[in-house]
């Protein structure tokens, strides 16, 4: 068995929130949505493994408490061994360095007010005191090449960058303290499809030559199939499908990855209304029996309704959550 | 060939500077389109092409700095941009329809969606309250919102993101508009919500004979969700044509370009294609093609010369290079 650089184990985090059908709000019942609901993943070293999924199943809950900007309420998250959820702040400095973050929406991630230079030197000299700032600006300059940008850039503000320039801006950012793992949450989401190519490209080259490993979150199919090792398909805060790429795309097992497979646009093939999910993506309600998709799901069944399924390995390195494919009900 | 329902020629919009000194922005730099009833057509291309100002121009929703330079909107057999703002209040909504991007910003956050519909109604036809809530009813069930008579009363925040999307597009078919432009309609959405919604588009445009103008970056959204395509950089068409021959037999540089860059067209863990450059500073496109600087087979006449529409292979496109196809193939060059 590898070592796993990052292993999270029965992760759970639940948000408060105001009860549905509450109007008043003094008198509201308070309830709790699980954002993140009895979640275990492995990540190997130097390995890419993305996570998809809808909007609400928890993925950036995830990607924070994986950063530590956010703590779990119950389970741990493990790193290189050891258990860094619940270390202090300070104990945790020493793991920021090691992994660092690509947020979302390039346009909100970089701080309006500072320049391209100012953004890049911040984190060194943030986790370096003792560095002359000389040497921080050169390592900035060789970054920004590194990532495809004229260093002539370096003293504008985000405002005066395109969305696939700051894109670029962010992962030079979170590249600067030479980070060995990098959480990336939905680094396209927000670019054109030619720029989203740019940035595919870019990520590929960086992982090469640092060895980096990937833990991406992402909707887009088709930029996960070009990218992932490995994929994981989460939904309602809990992994329901895991396994290679290969896998996962030639054999997908569990509905929902056979729904979202479906409803993945592709340019030469017409969408597959077969594996039509029914319904919406529910509001979160607390602590319910049985499976989460059970409302959606076109084979539910009795079992479906009672017990929450386990991910179990149906072939080696391929694990399904779902009763109907655990139990042999195919 | 039934007679366009839409169409749009010879488009100039410009957005006009604050400041003496600054010269004014050309977006939109001769646009032709033509939408026929019941058709679906789509326009593709990246941000910053000026797609939504295209959408915005023809029923003239943009902001006060825009204006048209020149062209002809005609619409119904009305031109548009002769029209004052009250005549334009009766097309807008009643004769087109338009679906935004953001559904929790396109809505009213402070009103039901019973509310929204009705104003909707009631402003443009004569009919009493109780007559245009049972209209709205109807349209909620079409798009297929589920217990529509309760979702009716709830207010924007308290429906998912995919029926925010749905009502949407209920309070755009609420008139029955002939012509309904889906700007960006579901990037904003999951990709299942995203499948959903381009389906009940699709269904309803054919099932009411409602003409759709979809707007999207994503050609492959639009693939199979269009009868014909447009595509779009820098303010002008580049390529026009029936979506699966534009797809399959691509001819624009550009177009090619945007296909090959999706990342299912490069077998995985392969280096994807890409665009080089970014689109240009609009100011500095007068007299050449906009896209010479990051065309592979760029010549001088791209630079010294704006390309114009013509015919090539199944459909049209515009560019210099396709113009002159004895010099794409060397065995006919050498024969000359």
């Amino acid at each position: 068995m590898r070592q796993a650089l990052v292993d999270i184990s029965n992760l759970h985090k639940a948000y408060s929130a105001p009860h549905e059908n509450s109007a008043l709000w003094f008198r509201q019942q308070r309830s709790h949505i699980n954002a993140i609901d009895g979640l275990d993943l492995a990540i190997y070293k130097g390995e890419t493994l993305c996570v998809v999924g809808e909007s609400g199943c928890g993925k950036s809950t995830l990607a924070r408490l994986v950063m530590g900007i956010e703590q779990p309420d119950a389970g741990s998250i493990g790193y290189e061994g050891r258990a860094i959820s619940h270390l202090s702040s300070k104990a945790r400095q020493a793991y920021r360095q090691r992994m660092q973050i690509v947020f979302q929406d390039p346009y909100t991630a970089l701080n309006p007010r500072l320049t391209v230079m100012h953004v890049l030197v911040e984190p060194v000299m943030y986790h370096h005191p003792q560095l002359d700032r000389s040497i921080a600006i050169e390592q900035a300059l060789a970054q920004l090449a590194a990532v495809g940008i004229d260093p002539s850039l370096a003293q504008r503000f985000p405002h005066q960058l395109s969305g696939g320039q700051r894109q670029r801006v962010n992962i030079a950012r979170a590249l600067m303290v030479q980070p060995e793992f990098v959480v990336a949450d939905e680094p396209l989401s927000a670019l054109d499809v030619s720029i989203q190519a740019q940035i595919l490209n870019l990520l590929a080259q960086l992982q090469q030559q640092k060895q980096l490993t990937y833990l991406i979150f992402s909707h887009n199919l088709a930029a996960v199939e070009h990218m992932a090792d490995r994929v994981a398909v989460m939904y309602e805060g809990k992994i329901c499908e895991i396994a290679s790429r290969e896998q996962i795309f030639n054999d997908p097992q569990h509905p929902y990855t056979q729904a979202l497979m479906a409803a993945s646009p592709q340019i030469h093939t017409p969408p597959n209304n077969n594996h039509k999910l029914v319904g919406d993506v529910p509001n979160r309600i607390p602590s319910r029996l049985g499976c989460s998709l059970q409302d959606r799901c076109p084979r539910a069944f009795e079992a479906c309704r009672h017990q929450s399924p386990q991910l179990q390995e149906v072939v080696a390195d391929h694990q399904v959550a779902c009763h109907e494919i655990n139990q042999g009900w195919r | 060939m039934s007679k366009p329902l839409l169409t749009v020629s010879d488009l100039h919009v410009s957005f006009m500077s604050r400041w003496q000194h600054e010269p004014n922005v050309d977006v939109l730099r001769g646009v032709n389109l033509q939408v026929r009833r019941g058709e679906r057509v789509a326009l593709v291309g990246e941000s910053g092409a000026g797609k939504s100002l295209l959408a915005t121009s023809i029923i003239q929703l943009f902001e006060s700095s825009a204006h048209i330079l020149k062209g002809r909107v005609e619409f119904e057999r009305q031109e548009l941009t002769q029209l004052n703002s009250k005549q334009l209040r009766q097309i807008r909504g009643r004769r087109i329809g338009m679906i935004f991007q953001d559904p929790m910003t396109n809505l009213n956050p402070s009103l039901t969606i019973e509310q929204q519909l009705l104003q909707c109604i009631l402003s443009h036809r004569n009919i009493s309250r109780k007559e245009a809530h049972i209209v709205a009813l109807h349209k909620l069930r079409q798009v297929h919102i589920p217990a529509p008579e309760t979702r009716m009363q709830q207010y924007p925040h308290q429906l998912s993101a995919g029926q925010r999307q749905r009502a949407t597009i209920a309070m755009a078919l609420a008139l029955e508009p002939a012509l309904i432009i889906a700007d960006e309609p579901t990037s904003a959405l999951d990709v299942t919500m995203q499948a959903e919604v381009m389906r009940l588009l699709s269904h309803l445009c054919n099932n009411n004979g409602v003409a759709l103008l979809i707007i999207s970056h994503d050609l492959s959204l639009v693939a199979h969700a269009s009868d014909r395509c447009l595509i779009m950089y820098a303010g002008q068409i580049v390529e026009q044509g029936p979506t699966k021959m534009l797809i399959n037999d691509a001819q624009h540089p550009y177009t090619q370009g945007l296909i090959k860059a999706l990342p299912n067209m490069s077998s995985p863990g392969q280096q994807l294609y890409q665009i080089p450059g970014q689109m240009p500073q609009l100011q500095e496109l007068q007299q050449q093609c906009s896209f010479a600087k990051r065309c592979e087979h760029a010549e001088d006449i791209c630079y010294r010369q704006a390309p114009l529409m013509a015919p090539h292979g199944t459909h049209q496109a515009s560019c210099h290079i396709l113009a002159r196809p004895a010099e794409l193939d060397p065995d006919t060059e050498l024969a000359l």
